[in-house]
């Protein structure tokens, strides 16, 4: 069994005063193997922030459902669902999402906080991340203070402490530099060999490069899908972007 | 760029900020309003013309002057708090190629709107209003009133030019702020990444010690006039106090809780504990002003309207008969000369029962009377420096008593009594309500003598009204009050006290008549030494009480609705402001595995603290002036602590409930803003 199932995916959006529907999502089918490092990649409007909200049990889909390992998202309840998302899923968003009340350390520890751990514990788990991610030199200052490739990373921090099941990403890189997304990117790959299974939103080549496979979205249907298989980055990046080009140019792949 | 962009763009500026504008007008309206309602009672012939209506007029005219000053106040707070908010707008025109004289182009036009709006809505419920005021003073004055509703011309003329310049003020400082800034800060200036509030613990202490002092001051000063004098040196210290104690100390108590791991890592004090210090280092000033704002209302209230609804008793106790009378006596001999005082005495009953005044209740007794300063146990006149009294001694109250010295036959006479004393023997009467009472078993008048005290009396006619005074006052009885005091005739005064009851109606003939017996030609020659003579009637003074007082109450209750709407308005303010910074945290939480009711919760639990805050305080500050107010509504001879003390309850319970419904609805406000749609 996989560990993220995704059949007939369907959102349908009805604008305010009724009459017209936009049909965001129509028919969306994948699934994510444990472990795996998966971009998904679409123009602005192809449903790729429709669809992480529905992943992310923040929006509710008009059709077909999701499954987390083993558990139909649409059968957990509305109370129930702050808690679920808290300790199976972790957040890294495009705009770091770092509360400006909070140091990084606080910001980090907010999940757990939330779960009712006790300091000891949160204060053990976050030693070994925040090791890993390079980012214990500033645990004590506020995110204003830090730069946009550190906000990133305590944010990645802040999405691994609660040890999830899978990492939801929302354009990462979106806004980094070159030089912090190469650090943000070899990050996840690290988190990603340790065994964190991670599925990332991105417009960005160089970024979907580095995953283990690239799911294209089109007109709310996943269009077509790259396996990594034993090519490199580069290979990848090619490929990435010769899709990209067919994509835009409305064609088809056999 | 054409001239009939500006007021376009004006009015979409206006209209697109209405969430703050509205507020705003509708502030000025208000203090337009109050402002012209004030001086046009102040101006009215109405007024003018009832007993007593001057002294009204005046203290409205002072009013006013308060009125003018708060409004100012507060029209600068709110659009200074209105201008913040619109920096970014200002910064989106500057981009778009707008010069800043184009910008502030615009800002003429949307002020000067706005002050033509306040105006004219101001005086139309100004106007509308005025009536009711009007019928307030005519109903505190117990008097009667028309009902032709009038506008007030001088009202609106003076209203014009004061609220023009408030206007021009802060269109200057509007125009300051726009010329200072440079675009890209603008548009960014709301997202300026904030420093974590440090909070300054000195400043904490500072604050704790500024109103422990005050506290101190407002319990321990016992002297009425003292209490008077150090009551503002208080007001001071409690204003900046509280200021300092709200935005400092409670960022640093924040702080405290943050280090406290345990406390601090829980679900429920997390978010709101840091959330806290943040709000309180932007909000302190504000929810300091609402205290400040509410404390104030609540002291006038409660001294205007104690005051004012104990009038009769105030009147009573201070008129024991409708007719009160002294005479005074150039010498000590002549003034105890039995004799003179009887024939006075006939002839002043006489002189009423012939001026139709049917005389009643009378009461009779003479008196000496000294200020004096007690040094080694002795009492000397505060101004007898030959005996080394130290004058300075009486400007800080220091020792200083009211002295009173009555012949013990007049006291018999009076109470039907039958004291008899030996001519060293005395009984003394000490007033202590007004703070120590005289202990010692001896009295020691310097040059005059010792007294064995032998009793104390418990019951002296007339007394509040000759002694309310800020210093503690001794009456002693004793044999002799006459020639033995000689040596003291140029420290001391001499008075017969004498008063009748009245037919209602004769108080002025009573007075005149009373006059006529000192003015009758052989009047001197019956009554050797008779220098001056002089009345009062409780008629007379309930007309100055009701004017006084029922002025003052009714300033009270317009100042009190003035800083309510004030309080109002910052509350508000503040509401939309931490909405608007709040939806994005509100936002980020929801994504990070926070239920909307959790966060609901958490924020119900934040606006609680942060509502009771001032609304606490201000009761404790109450409660901490009360005994101050207490000593100093005694000089007005108002002694009934329980009403004082109802008042104040009354007044608490009756703002926490207005307070609670601004809360309610404001809350909705903020809701709204934050459970995501409206965004700026």
């Amino acid at each position: 069994m996989s560990m993220l199932e995704v059949t007939h995916l369907k959102k349908t959006y009805t604008t305010r005063f009724g009459g017209d529907k936009v049909e965001a999502l129509r028919d969306v089918n994948f699934t994510v193997e444990s472990g795996e490092y998966v971009a998904i990649m679409g123009e602005s409007g192809s449903g790729k922030t429709t669809l992480l909200n529905i992943l992310a049990a923040l929006d509710k889909p008009t059709g077909g459902k999701v499954v987390l390992n083993g558990i139909d998202l649409s059968t957990v309840k509305e109370s129930a669902m702050a808690a679920f998302r808290r300790d199976n899923l972790g957040f890294v968003f495009q705009e770091f999402n770092l509360l400006d009340t909070f140091s990084i350390e606080d910001n980090i520890y907010l999940p757990l906080v939330l779960s009712g751990k006790s300091h000891a514990d949160m204060k053990r788990r976050l030693v070994t991340i925040a090791e890993q991610l390079g980012i214990t030199d500033i645990l004590k200052k506020y995110p204003y203070e830090v730069s946009g490739g550190q906000k990133q990373r305590a944010a990645t921090a802040r999405a691994l402490i609660t040890y999830p099941q899978i990492i939801l990403a929302d354009e990462p890189t979106g806004a980094l530099d070159s030089k912090a997304t190469d650090e943000l990117l070899n990050l996840f790959s690290d988190v990603n060999k340790s065994g964190q299974t991670i599925l990332m939103v991105t417009h960005s080549v160089k970024a979907a490069s580095r995953a283990g496979r690239v799911l294209f979205i089109r007109d709310g249907e996943v269009f077509h899908q790259i396996y990594r298989g034993e090519q490199t980055s580069e290979e990848l990046f090619a490929k990435i972007s010769d899709t990209l080009t067919i994509l835009a140019g409305g064609g088809e792949i056999k | 760029m054409s001239v009939s962009m500006y007021p376009k763009l004006a009015f979409r500026g206006i209209w697109k900020n209405k969430k703050l504008y509205i507020p705003y007008i509708l502030t000025a309206v208000g203090m337009v309003a109050m402002y012209y309602i004030v001086t046009s009672v102040s101006y009215s012939d109405g007024i003018r013309n009832i007993s007593g209506g001057d002294t009204i007029v005046e203290i409205l005219s002072f009013g006013s002057v308060i009125m003018a000053i708060f409004a100012a106040i507060f029209l600068f707070y709110s659009s200074s708090f209105l201008m913040r908010r619109r920096q970014r707008e200002f910064g989106l025109y500057n981009i778009l190629g707008m010069g800043k004289r184009h910008i502030g182009m615009i800002m003429l036009i949307e002020t000067a709107f706005t002050a033509a709006i306040s105006l004219v809505f101001g005086f139309i419920f100004g106007i509308a209003f005025s009536k009711l005021a009007e019928a307030g003073i005519h109903y505190i004055m117990k008097t009667e009133v028309g009902y032709e509703l009038t506008v007030s011309f001088e009202a609106i003329l003076s209203a014009i030019p004061i609220f023009a310049l408030i206007f021009a003020v802060i269109l200057v400082f509007t125009l300051l702020r726009v010329r200072m800034s440079n675009p890209i800060a603008l548009l960014h200036s709301e997202n300026a990444g904030e420093r974590p509030p440090k909070g300054n613990p000195l400043i904490a202490i500072i604050g704790v010690i500024l109103i422990g002092a005050a506290y101190y001051i407002a319990l321990t000063t016992e002297n009425p006039i003292l209490a008077l004098a150090l009551f503002f040196a208080a007001v001071v210290m409690v204003i900046v106090g509280t200021y300092a104690l709200f935005i400092s100390g409670s960022v640093v108590m924040c702080r405290l809780l943050k280090r406290n791991k345990k406390y601090y890592y829980k679900p429920e004090n997390f978010i709101s504990v840091s959330s806290m210090s943040f709000r309180m280092k932007r909000n302190g000033a504000g929810l300091a002003s609402i205290c400040i704002l509410l404390t104030m209302v609540l002291v006038m209230l409660t001294a205007t309207f104690s005051l004012y609804s104990s009038e009769e008793d105030i009147i009573r106790s201070s008129y024991p008969r409708a007719l009160m009378c002294e005479s005074a006596f150039w010498t000590f001999e002549e003034f105890e000369n039995d004799k003179t005082a009887e024939s006075f005495r006939k002839a002043a009953f006489a002189a009423l029962e012939n001026a139709g005044c049917e005389p009643e209740n009378e009461y009779f007794f003479r008196m000496a009377y000294m200020i004096s300063t007690m040094i080694d146990g002795e009492f000397y006149s505060f101004n007898d420096v030959e005996a080394g009294v130290d004058i300075e001694d009486y400007y800080q109250a220091n020792g200083t008593y009211n002295l009173y010295m009555m012949p013990v036959r007049d006291y018999n006479d009076m109470y039907g009594t039958d004291y008899k004393l030996a001519d060293d023997e005395a009984l003394i009467y000490s007033v202590y309500s007004m703070g120590t009472e005289y202990k010692d078993d001896v009295v020691k008048i310097g040059h005059i003598g010792e007294y064995k005290v032998v009793g104390h009396v418990d019951e002296m006619l007339d007394c509040d009204r000759i002694t309310i005074s800020a210093f503690p006052t001794l009456i002693v009885i004793m044999n002799n009050v006459g020639k033995n005091f000689e040596p003291l005739s140029g420290f001391a005064t001499r008075y017969y006290y004498y008063g009748y009851d009245v037919a209602e109606g004769t108080e002025r003939a009573a007075q005149e008549a009373i006059y006529n017996i000192e003015l009758t030609k052989d009047g001197n020659e019956n009554f050797p030494g008779l220098s001056t003579l002089s009345t009062s009637s409780r008629e007379r003074d309930r007309i100055d009480f009701f004017s006084m007082y029922g002025g003052i109450f009714f300033l009270g209750v317009m100042l009190s609705i003035m800083f309510m709407l004030a309080a109002v308005l910052i509350i508000y303010y503040k509401q939309i402001s931490e909405g608007y910074e709040d939806s994005g945290r509100f936002e980020i939480m929801q994504k990070v595995g926070l239920t909307k009711k959790d966060i609901r919760r958490s924020i119900d639990a934040q606006m609680r603290t942060v509502f009771v805050l001032p609304i606490a305080a201000a009761a404790l500050h109450l409660a901490f002036a009360f005994p101050m107010l207490k000593r100093m509504l005694l000089m007005f001879n108002f002694k009934n602590c329980p009403l004082l003390l109802l008042t104040a309850a009354m007044c608490v319970l009756i703002f926490a409930a207005i307070y609670l419904i601004v809360y309610k609805l404001t809350a909705g406000a903020y809701y709204r803003i934050v459970s995501g749609g409206e965004r700026e």
